[in-house]
């Protein structure tokens, strides 16, 4: 279904199929539920449908001020307010590159198509990079994915679980050879995000409503974490990233250098002369959390 | 006994009814009929308390403040951990806290969640609350979690389905549980019984506790035409586990339950009446819109202290009756609204706003900060 026919599902037209699928007064209670989620969902109100207004009357028995048809679309203005709300909480940098009428038809056309799957409200957000990949057809349409892919690494790392930093001084005494087979664990509260575009820093100038200008592709290899108590985004070297990738699946570090060179056989090199400083600064940064060796 | 003068350790709940009003005064958890408080429902009085919001996060922990304990919405904290759940450890060292749900979606079509309560119950474990409550709603259907707390019919086929759960609900959780009657906008004709007779029902069949929101008694009965001492009047007071309190917005036609802004000159009424027949009951303060001071919030619960109090003497007189006055011209509201218009003012109810993507959660340092240093 295009964007069109959806935003187009969502008129008067629809409202129609709506009212023609009311369940009638005898129906079970969970029909009218199912109906009413519908209808609350729908982005229009009940009372510009004359037969969606009558269905409404059936079921529910209004009030000395409020029509049957205006008391459920409390509830209709409610969820689209709520909801819409949250995605601009969680995706302050893509609505702002957006622009309001940009945002306002682009979060309709995704509440429209997508229920809210979870219980819990932050999660909605998760579906949208992947709803940009597939509806969005803009010019800008990959770095919108990103910028999404990168709002969505932030409230990930928010909640994902603490765990304390491991600490590398007990690792010291270690021979090179010993230190190739070590497992490592990166921490939960990191995410790493392989970008075409120089989002962070658009993206705090667009928080600050800074004039800035659309950056141009280019690729950006980027961890997002939480350290201290705060969030945390690092631009790091294509090597350092695909390092730390390897190490995430559960590669010990001899497996996972091998994996980096398979991408790109000069990052040998860099690896080389790069290595010890890198576990130096994941040591620092807290990117480790523990490590295992089968040593005896 | 004056406002000041309260706090939790001043209330021991009297064994016997207080007799002198014309109703009979009921205290510790007898009600009119004097039934006993189940004793898988007994609960500690903590006191005033209010909602635990970030804003106040610095203020509470820097000046330790008299408050009978603190509140937070479960869902905010049910996820893998976290910084969310790391402060709300630290407060719960510090203060009573209760836990209080929006998302169990007792009454909705499709049976309850376990992995749901697997969660909630892994947090009950972590923060030890005296109780846990959620709310008389149903939150969703199919696939599709509208986020809101929608009315229930009131029939005998939904006291069976909400009943049924609240009892498993309880087993599971293992700590009293209690059900919230909910502000609502919308009455359905298949409805056979009031909604305090719907609640009343509910409870006693699945030997479960109330979490009894007086602001919501006034929103509903304003919205709905009823007599909200009626409401207070029928409920089972032997099973409020703790009252909510808050302020509301009245649009005219109807009343939204914002949580925002100062408590009601008729709620404080309705709540006075309501310890006046219950005894003391916990009650907890809802601001969770256009947050104000801590200062502000410790000025309210003071005021609710008050009432508290008056509602505890030996000589508080019953509340006969309450009228609810519709402002005039309000009609033109829905006159519009008729003619499809859409109000210019989007109100936003109840706790899902505090709820919502753990959104003043994350003002609490959410800001992603650069990495300034040797590229890596």
């Amino acid at each position: 279904m295009t964007e069109e026919q959806i935003l187009s599902a969502t008129s008067d037209g629809d409202s129609q199929l709506l009212a023609q699928a009311a369940p009638p007064p005898t129906c079970s209670y969970t029909e009218l539920q199912l109906w009413m989620t519908a209808v609350i969902r729908h982005a229009r109100g009940p009372q510009r449908n004359a037969l969606l207004s009558a269905a409404a009357a059936e079921h529910f028995t209004g009030s000395p001020r409020l029509s049957p048809a205006a008391q459920i679309n409390l509830y209709r203005r409610q969820f689209w307010l709520r909801h819409t709300s949250s995605l601009i909480e969680d995706f302050p940098g893509l609505t702002t590159h957006l622009g309001q009428a940009r945002w306002e038809k682009f979060s309709e056309l995704f509440l429209t198509k997508v229920a809210p799957d979870s219980r819990f409200l932050g999660s909605l957000g998760r579906l949208l990079p992947e709803f940009i990949e597939e509806h969005m057809q803009t010019p800008d349409q990959a770095l919108c994915v990103d910028l999404a892919q990168l709002e969505w690494s932030y409230q990930q790392i928010f909640d994902a679980s603490d765990r304390l930093p491991f600490d590398f001084s007990s690792l010291a005494s270690l021979r090179e050879e010993q230190w190739l087979t070590l497992k490592f664990e990166v921490n939960p509260a990191l995410r790493l995000l392989q970008l075409r575009y120089p989002l962070t820093q658009y993206r705090r100038a667009l928080l600050k409503q800074e004039e800035v200008a659309v950056p141009e592709a280019s690729e950006r290899f980027v961890i997002v974490y939480r350290r201290a108590e705060r969030l945390w985004d690092k631009e790091v070297s294509a090597p350092c990233f695909f390092l730390l990738q390897a190490l995430k699946s559960g590669l010990n570090l001899a497996e996972a250098c091998e994996k980096v060179v398979s991408f790109d056989a000069t990052f040998e090199q860099i690896l080389e002369t790069e290595l010890a400083r890198y576990f130096e600064a994941f040591g620092r940064l807290e990117w480790i959390t523990n490590v295992t060796t089968n040593i005896t | 006994m004056s406002a000041s003068s309260l706090s939790p350790s001043t209330f021991e709940r009297p064994a016997v009814q207080v007799p002198g009003s014309g109703e009979g005064r009921n205290v510790a958890g007898l009600n009119s009929a004097g039934s006993q408080r189940p004793a898988h429902l007994e609960v500690p009085f903590l006191g005033v308390g209010a909602g635990l919001r970030v804003p106040h996060y610095r203020d509470v922990l820097t000046q330790q403040p008299k408050m009978g304990f603190f509140e937070v919405i479960s869902e905010n904290f049910m996820g893998a951990g976290g910084k969310p759940l790391k402060h709300l450890k630290m407060f719960a060292e510090r203060f009573p806290m209760i836990l209080h749900g929006v998302s169990l979606n007792i009454g909705g079509p499709e049976e309850l969640n376990l992995e749901y309560l697997k969660a909630l119950k892994q947090l009950v474990r972590e923060v030890e609350p005296a109780w846990v409550s959620d709310h008389f709603c149903w939150s969703g259907s199919g696939n599709a979690h509208l986020h809101d707390l929608l009315p229930l019919a009131y029939t005998d086929e939904v006291v069976e389905r909400v009943a049924k759960r609240a009892r498993i609900v309880q087993d599971i959780l293992e700590v009293p549980f209690g059900l919230e009657n909910t502000s609502s906008y919308l009455t359905y004709q298949r409805s056979t019984m009031t909604e305090w007779e719907f609640v009343s029902r509910v409870v006693e069949e699945a030997d479960c506790g109330l979490m009894f929101d007086v602001n919501n008694v006034y929103v509903s009965a304003y919205n709905h035409g009823f007599d909200p001492l009626q409401f207070i009047k029928s409920i089972p007071v032997e099973r409020i586990l703790q009252i909510h309190i808050a302020g509301h917005t009245n649009y005219g036609d109807y009343i939204i339950d914002t949580h925002v802004g100062p408590l009601s000159d008729p709620v404080l009424k309705l709540y006075r009446e309501t310890i006046r027949r219950a005894g003391p009951i916990s009650t907890l303060l809802e601001w969770d819109d256009q947050i104000p001071e801590f200062s502000r919030l410790e000025h309210e619960v003071a005021r609710i202290e008050t009432f508290l109090a008056q509602g505890l003497a030996a000589n508080c007189p019953p509340l006969e009756s309450m009228t609810l006055s519709v402002p005039k011209g309000s009609s033109r509201q829905l006159i519009s609204t008729e003619n499809g218009q859409e109000s210019e003012q989007l109100e936003q109810s109840t706790q899902w706003r505090q709820a919502s993507a753990q959104s003043n959660l994350r003002d609490f340092g959410l800001s992603p900060h650069e990495e300034r240093e040797e590229r890596l």
